[in-house]
């Protein structure tokens, strides 16, 4: 009998009294809770026309959700073309909200890929219907390492533990997303230190229906991480969407005494031309319409590679694609934007073409306007369209906003 | 998932036990305890771990060296089988890479890069003669997962043993043992070291090159790994006592270690035997065997001393402080080998000369704690001046 107490009994009593510690200690429940957000965070949080990251700003979330139920609001996605200097304030975020009724925020630095877009735009599913949204695409997504989709740690950067939370159990998202969306847990799985319940459950989700013995292995561990899930939830979940804003705290960057009632007073031309002689001045040492000072730090006459991903491999062209059909499911007002990028610097931009050629078909088949920016020809290229080899310059940005407009109208007139 | 890494470790581990003792219940025939260590041991790696075939590519090629160089080629010499065994390790730990379309030939041998791994590797060849039978595929498999990534240097011989016994292994006797280590590792690990993680080692920045915070991380350090290493060893030894299979122990007390010697006694043991084992006798017996030294056998010892340790040092990766920390222990080992000798020949202790016992052992375990410290600071690459 005594061997019984001090050999099972007293181990098992203390299993259970530091397994209990374990559970509830606090470096386990920061495991679980670590990259919640707390509602402190969300009112000292400042209002920004332009959200560079979404970990930093969770008020982002709440514009964010607060543009799209907008009838004049504009959402724009992109990557590192929005964190570039705008002196002149050309970029849509500054340039729509002074000379217009519209507003606009933006979200997203360099690596805020399709996937990433994806993501935001399925978190916020409730919301994105017949909205208006902007994306804007880069050539450079789609070669080399880029090729290989977003990446862990912008995904968790710009995808917060609320935002899996409501993907993981909203019952209103279509399977097909959600499976697309485990998909890429489950192949960025081992790649993550300490997995949230959310992530753990998502990645066990999509084994777990690979077949039956899949199903069976990893059924008891769906059940410990619900269970898991369901008391993190219970003690410190701030679901930011689900914050009630105030119409004081609505705020997207407006110049109110410049707002016009419409866009017709906007004269594109003389902003062309004057945007086109600055930017003429920017590149005085290069015959490429580089700015002078990038050509010197890291051009140096050289050219850059254009590293083709072949199709079957290109994720992110299939990223694209089932972004594609969010916005088509969710009838989104979508308008895309494909950057150009300077066929001087990147000689065998040629290479690019057959994936132009598919992006166009992919955005094709959905109907939404498409505002292709890419010249594979040289002496066709307008040198004034890019401040260096793959970003706008402010001409480049005047065209972009024209487009916005234009298509924003088109699609509020129903076309 | 990486064993130890979260509770869904543990809950999967629980099952694949219980699947194992009520096999033993049913007193079914089939499978037979070793066939179910192997089922068991596959379903984990293949459903589980997030790189089943990276484990089983290296397995799987150090099984095909093994079998032919010391069965077809028969080599008595096992240095040209040992390099070709370690080819991969060496590719990983010197960062050369290959890329071969449509596969990088790094990420499928990244397993080798675990020198844990390859200790037990090496050690299933250098036991090989070419008289015994070869050990089989399936067996050699399953030795791997018990211990996968971290925790004692088990052998395969004495592991094989363990697997002939069959279900009579799995005794109430030995599986409360276990769940014994498996409590001290969860306490070990997930309490002490990550209290010790948390509010001491992470109190200053490594990179201060003031002597408080070196000396507050050299300590914090030391302690911390003991906790952190003796917690998975006691873990892996607990879940695998709990299904049958004796792991040796790793730990004993090595804070209480009165010498060099001494602390590799205590401190990660199956890696101070291996290598006593597979490197120092014989490379010393080598040494002895050489003209040139039979005359001065302080020396051989010293020598193949100080190599032993250097290479244990290169075996975690050739940065300069594995290295270095390797050497210093090393230094540490020739100068207590040559104070023994020394006192050995004179008969008389030439440093504490007639010092009460009692005071000799509580300065030659403070002595021994700090020097140990110093080169587990070195080791830990936290260590300001050396980068």
């Amino acid at each position: 009998m005594k061997v019984i107490i001090v050999r099972f009994i007293i181990p098992f009593l203390l299993i259970l009294i530091i397994g209990g510690f374990i559970l509830f200690n606090k470096a386990v429940n920061n495991a679980i809770i670590r990259d919640a957000f707390h509602k402190d965070d969300v009112q000292n949080d400042s209002l920004l026309a332009y959200y560079m990251t979404l970990s930093e700003h969770p008020k982002a979330w709440m514009a964010m959700k607060q543009i799209l139920s907008d009838k004049n609001g504009v959402l724009v996605m992109g990557s590192s073309e929005l964190t570039t200097d705008d002196p002149n304030h050309a970029k849509p975020y500054f340039f729509i909200p002074e000379n217009t009724p519209y507003h606009i925020i933006a979200v997203g630095h360099a690596g805020n890929q399709a996937f990433s877009i994806f993501a935001q735009l399925l978190t916020l599913h409730k919301y994105i219907n017949h909205a208006n949204v902007v994306i804007i695409l880069s050539p450079i997504w789609y070669l080399g390492n880029n090729a290989k989709g977003t990446t862990l740690d912008i995904f968790l950067e710009f995808v917060p533990r609320f935002a899996l939370n409501r993907i993981l159990l909203d019952k209103e998202i279509p399977s097909n997303f959600k499976q697309y969306f485990y998909k890429y847990i489950s192949q960025k799985y081992p790649e993550l230190i300490s997995p949230s319940p959310e992530l753990k459950l998502m990645n066990y989700y999509y084994h777990a229906q690979r077949n039956f013995v899949s199903n069976i292995a990893y059924t008891p561990l769906i059940l410990l991480n619900k269970l898991i899930l369901n008391y993190a939830n219970s003690i410190n979940n701030v679901d930011l969407l689900d914050i009630p804003s105030s119409k004081k705290e609505f705020f997207v960057y407006n110049c109110s005494s410049k707002v016009k009632s419409n866009i017709s007073h906007i004269r594109w031309d003389s902003l062309y031309i004057k945007s086109v002689e600055r930017h003429k001045c920017s590149s005085l040492t290069n015959s490429w319409g580089i700015n002078d000072e990038y050509y010197k730090n890291y051009v140096h006459g050289e050219h850059g590679l254009v590293k083709v991903v072949p199709m079957n491999k290109n994720l992110e062209l299939q990223d694209l694609r089932q972004l594609v059909d969010l916005l088509i499911y969710y009838k989104v007002n979508a308008l895309f934007v494909m950057q150009a990028a300077n066929p001087f610097y990147y000689e065998q931009l040629n290479k690019f073409r057959p994936i132009d050629d598919s992006i166009k078909i992919i955005i094709g088949r959905s109907g939404f306007h498409y505002y292709n920016m890419l010249e594979y020809d040289t002496a066709r290229y307008q040198k004034a369209l890019m401040t260096d080899v793959m970003h706008m310059s402010e001409y480049g940005w005047l065209t972009v906003d024209k487009f916005i407009l234009d298509k924003q109208l088109n699609y509020e007139e129903g076309n | 998932m990486l064993p130890f890494s979260d509770l869904d470790f543990f809950l999967v581990m629980g099952i694949l036990i219980s699947l194992l003792w009520i096999f033993k219940l049913l007193r079914v025939p089939k499978p037979t305890f070793s066939g179910m260590v192997l089922i068991l041991s596959l379903l984990y790696l293949i459903i589980y771990f997030p790189y089943p075939w990276h484990v089983l590519v290296i397995v799987i090629y150090s099984y095909f060296v093994y079998y032919v160089f010391s069965f077809v080629l028969k080599y008595r010499n096992k240095l040209a089988g040992s390099i070709v065994l370690l080819l991969p390790m060496i590719l990983v730990k010197s960062d050369i890479r290959f890329h071969f379309y449509p596969f990088k030939l790094n990420d499928w041998i990244s397993f080798a890069g675990l020198s844990f791994m390859s200790f037990r590797i090496l050690q299933v060849y250098l036991d090989a003669k070419p008289s015994d039978k070869p050990v089989y595929l399936l067996r050699y498999v399953s030795f791997y997962t018990p211990t996968l990534l971290i925790g004692p240097i088990d052998r395969f011989h004495r592991f094989n043993r363990d697997l002939d016994e069959g279900y009579r292994r799995l005794c109430p006797f030995r599986f409360t043992e276990g769940l014994q280590a498996l409590l001290y590792g969860l306490l070990y690990k997930y309490i002490i070291a990550e209290c010790i993680n948390r509010y001491w080692l992470n109190s200053f920045d490594p990179s201060l090159k003031e002597w408080f915070p070196m000396v507050n991380n050299m300590y914090g350090y030391f302690i911390y790994l003991f906790f952190d290493f003796a917690g998975y060893s006691h873990m892996a030894i607990g879940m695998a006592k709990m299904s049958g299979i004796d792991v040796p122990q790793n730990f004993k007390f090595p804070f209480l270690a009165r010498n060099p010697q001494d602390f590799w006694r205590r401190f990660h043991i199956t890696l101070g035997d291996w290598l006593k084992d597979y490197f120092f006798k014989p490379f010393y017996l080598f040494l002895s065997g050489k003209k040139v030294f039979q005359p001065y056998p302080l020396l051989r010892q010293n020598i193949a001393l100080f190599f032993t340790f250097t290479l244990m040092g290169c075996w975690n990766g050739f940065k300069l402080w594995f290295i270095l920390s390797g050497m210093l222990f090393g230094i540490y080992s020739l100068t207590y080998n040559s104070y023994q000798y020394h006192s050995k020949k004179k008969r008389r202790d030439v440093v504490f000369g007639k010092m009460n016992d009692k005071y000799v052992k509580w300065i030659s375990i403070i002595i021994m704690f700090n020097l140990a410290a110093f080169s587990i600071y070195i080791f830990s690459g936290r260590f300001p001046f050396i980068n």
